[in-house]
């Protein structure tokens, strides 16, 4: 066994997990090689400190803490259901769903039954009026203008 | 049919009321993690009392602030609860707890961009509450302070290690966990654990004669 070798091996050795042969062979060259020695030495001294760094005395509670951040954070609740409950979405939820239940029932009036026009009466001649060049496109989508027109014609012949 | 410790079937031998009745402290890990996924809330506080100094000496090997390990420890226990449905019961739950107050605590290094090695000035180091000061009139002061300093060059020494390294040693050299322990710890072989220690400890002895001048 070099120092090669052996300097690899004194940390297993100093834990107990070397097989008997390796044991022997590093403890035979250890007794003839001082800077194995030291270096034997010197790990059982660094473990013999690092295990006087655990804080085996020191004491803490957390249980209340715990609990609190699982009850209060509603750990084990999904993230989409916990997403629900935060008011940077349930806000915008809640208006969206107040606007299509506004709209819904809004939607859903009957709409007043039109008043019979007296023909001939202003109503119809600021009508007619309105639909100027610049709203006779919409006039001809309007489906009341046939009715119009078809009254014009009537009253004209009755005047007649 | 639950599962009852050494201890309770002791105490049931020799005619004791049953530890039913009288809480839940001579359950197994096992028994208590299936009444808290029973939906028993309360009986996770028996695994909190169990472990928490365990964990809580643990994160104060990553974050020397007493305030960061308990935010460390107490991170720790909310996870394991969130993941509790994830455990093995074939495996320890101690190990496994053990696994989540590592990653927890390099987390928390990580988020606070904690340097790796502090300086020894540092008042973390110095605070009378992290180092108890021993009233026994006969132990020597000067001799105190020299194992103070030693310590705290440890301390040193070891953030100055890689992850990897750091955690094996915090475990097995500080803890006191077996090899095949802080393998089911890190979820490798025993091999690499014994690799890892034995570069730790080669890493400190070089680390720590350069800081401290002298052969460790």
């Amino acid at each position: 066994m070099n120092c090669e070798k052996a300097g690899r091996l004194i940390s297993e050795y100093v834990d107990d997990t070397l097989c008997a042969s390796l044991r022997r062979e590093l403890e035979n060259h250890i007794a003839e090689c001082s800077v194995c020695m030291s270096i034997l030495e010197s790990t059982k001294r660094l473990i013999g400190r690092l295990s006087s760094l655990s804080n085996s005395e020191a004491q803490v509670d957390c249980w209340a803490g715990v609990r609190e951040r699982i009850v209060w954070g509603q750990v084990g609740v999904p993230w989409w259901r916990r997403s629900l409950l935060k008011p940077v979405f349930a806000a915008p939820a809640f208006a969206i769903a107040a606007l299509l239940a506004f709209l819904f029932f809004w939607s859903g009036q009957t709409p007043e039954k039109p008043t019979q026009v007296v023909f001939g009466g202003s109503e119809y001649a600021s009508y007619i009026s309105a639909h100027s060049r610049y709203q006779r496109v919409q006039a001809f989508n309007d489906p009341d203008v046939p009715i119009i027109t078809a009254e014009l014609e009537k009253a004209s012949l009755t005047r007649e | 049919m639950i599962e009852l410790s050494e201890t309770a079937y002791k105490l049931n031998a020799l005619g004791v009321a049953s530890l039913e009745g009288r809480g839940m402290n001579g359950l197994t890990d096992q028994a208590v993690v299936k009444r808290v996924i029973g939906g028993e809330l309360d009986a996770f506080s028996v695994l909190v009392d169990r472990y928490q100094n365990r964990i809580y000496s643990v994160a104060l090997n990553y974050v020397p602030n007493r305030d960061d390990a308990v935010d460390v420890v107490q991170d720790t226990f909310v996870k394991a609860y969130t993941k509790l449905r994830t455990f093995d019961s074939s495996s320890a739950f101690y190990t496994w707890l053990y696994r989540i107050a590592v990653n927890t605590a390099i987390d928390f290094i990580r988020k606070r961009k904690a340097r790796p090695a502090d300086s020894l000035d540092d008042d973390k180091y110095t605070d009378s509450g992290f180092e108890p000061i021993s009233k026994d009139p006969s132990v020597d002061p000067e001799r105190v302070a020299v194992v103070t300093e030693q310590k705290q060059a440890l301390r040193s020494a070891i953030g100055l290690l890689s992850e990897k390294l750091r955690t094996a040693m915090i475990l097995h050299d500080v803890e006191g966990l077996s090899q095949e322990e802080v393998a089911e710890v890190l979820r490798v072989p025993v091999g690499t654990v014994k690799s890892r220690v034995s570069r730790a400890r080669a890493e400190l002895r070089y680390l720590l004669s350069k800081q401290l001048g002298e052969a460790l």
